[in-house]
């Protein structure tokens, strides 16, 4: 259900972008926090430094996000780091092995 | 004389100013501010009219008394040689960034020097538009005699820093058709350590290693060395990443030095940052979505196309500033439509067919 509700919200882009008065957050993290029920191990994680860096994001006119270890903590794990192993060249065969 | 486009509030005001300029509309922003307890425009913000008063002629900026409005009419861009003392409030990132935009559209090359802090955690840093944020320039044709030159380094807070941003003048940009985002095939990274230890920046590039090796054997991290004078005026230290794929789409990350922190927590921060974009995917890292953006609106008539991961909110208030002042909306859908799982989207547009009025005819 999550992912349909996700992919319906998906196709929503141009519309909550032009026809909708909802703000650039709530457009954006709407889809966020939908990104996020379907990974539960990330939840706790998230919602601190999310709230500080919304924040924040209000006051100052800046490029770059606010980076902190807690939101980047899921990188810590194994099997989020081998998730990624197929964006590589040298991962496009069997993403688990050769650590 | 063309409609004023009015907002209200201090946000996304550099995107709109940018747009005033090349639209050649004028806009009106009030509300800035006015109930916060410093009301009105920032320091920095006031810079960044004076600068862009500079690069412009005819350009005429009404500041109300209170500072919680401002009018600007825009003027023509000239460009060629000018030199800004940012404020310290803010880094040269904040500068540059809409003049990037700025300068390929001038009636003469910019040759553009600007001063103050050129890595701070707000804006890009030199290092990033220079090895990141131009590069995006060259999708469109903007290439030749396109440079940023790091003079100096300036860390928070003193500064100190020195850089020379040189953009040729083009007629016309080229439509963009960027939708393959290929596989990253290397990493490439800039640390520097100014006024502390050398070895900081080895720490970086090692703790960095240690996250990054098991990807990919191709990382070359480049230790930037400053000396005396040239480094500026306060200590810091920073990683600046980026990943290149077989497509030559740029993913980048940086992360700075914190009171208290270590070497190897930058380098972390920096590291993870990467992969965490890299994950995004699209040809287009979230940074420089609004540049990719804005060039394919000015792009010749004809539709243009990228592939991107989901806009940023800075992103989402950009797509409605361009059709404000552009009329230009995107088509927005999945990259990917039959598989659920995959979060990018495909961004096309039909291009205005900007052409450069201000250039002179060689």
């Amino acid at each position: 259900f999550a992912e349909h509700a996700r992919r319906k919200r998906r196709k929503d882009w141009m519309a909550s972008i032009y026809s909708s008065n909802l703000t650039p957050s709530q457009i954006v993290n709407g889809e966020r926090e939908c990104s996020r029920e379907e990974d539960p191990s990330d939840a706790d994680d998230f919602f601190r430094p999310k709230g500080a860096s919304e924040r924040k994001d209000d006051e100052l006119d800046r490029t770059k996000e606010i980076l902190s270890l807690e939101s980047l903590r899921e990188w810590e794990n194994e099997s989020t780091l081998d998730s990624l192993r197929s964006a590589f060249i040298t991962g496009d065969h069997a993403p688990a092995d050769g650590v | 004389m063309a409609s004023v486009i009015s907002y209200s509030g201090h946000q996304y005001l550099r995107q709109r100013l940018v747009l005033s300029i090349l639209s050649g509309k004028p806009v009106r922003i009030d509300k800035i501010r006015s109930e916060h307890e410093n009301p009105g425009l920032t320091d920095y913000e006031v810079s960044l009219l004076r600068l862009l008063e500079k690069v412009t002629n005819g350009t005429v900026i009404e500041i109300s008394v209170t500072g919680t409005a401002v009018l600007l009419k825009p003027g023509v861009i000239t460009g060629g040689s000018v030199t800004h003392d940012c404020p310290l409030s803010r880094a040269i990132g904040y500068f540059l960034e809409p003049l990037v935009m700025l300068g390929p559209f001038s009636k003469k090359p910019f040759y553009l020097t600007l001063r103050g802090i050129t890595t701070d955690q707000d804006d890009l840093s030199a290092d990033l538009i220079r090895t990141v944020t131009l590069p995006h320039l060259q999708l469109f044709g903007i290439s030749e005699g396109l440079e940023l030159r790091i003079k100096s380094r300036g860390a928070p807070p003193g500064g100190g820093g020195e850089v020379q941003f040189l953009c040729p003048v083009v007629k016309q940009v080229k439509t963009l058709n960027f939708v393959e985002s290929g596989k990253i095939k290397r990493i490439r990274g800039i640390a520097h350590a100014v006024r502390v230890s050398p070895q900081f920046s080895n720490r970086m590039i090692d703790a960095a290693r240690s996250v990054l090796n098991r990807y990919i054997p191709d990382i070359y991290l480049y230790s930037d060395v400053y000396k005396g004078e040239e480094s500026g005026k306060s200590p810091g230290y920073a990683l600046s990443l980026l990943a290149e794929s077989t497509t030559s789409a740029v993913h980048c990350a940086e992360a700075v030095s914190q009171p208290g922190g270590t070497p190897e927590d930058v380098a972390l921060l920096a590291s993870r940052a990467l992969l965490s974009e890299i994950r995004q995917g699209g040809c287009v890292d979230r940074k420089h979505q609004c540049l990719v953006l804005l060039m394919m609106v000015l792009g010749s008539e004809d539709v243009g196309r990228c592939r991107m991961g989901e806009p940023t909110v800075r992103t989402v208030q950009f797509l409605r500033d361009i059709r404000d002042f552009f009329g230009t909306s995107f088509k927005i859908v999945p990259a990917n439509p039959s598989d659920p799982s995959c979060a990018e989207l495909m961004y096309s547009c039909y291009g205005t067919g900007y052409v450069n009025v201000n250039r002179t005819l060689a």
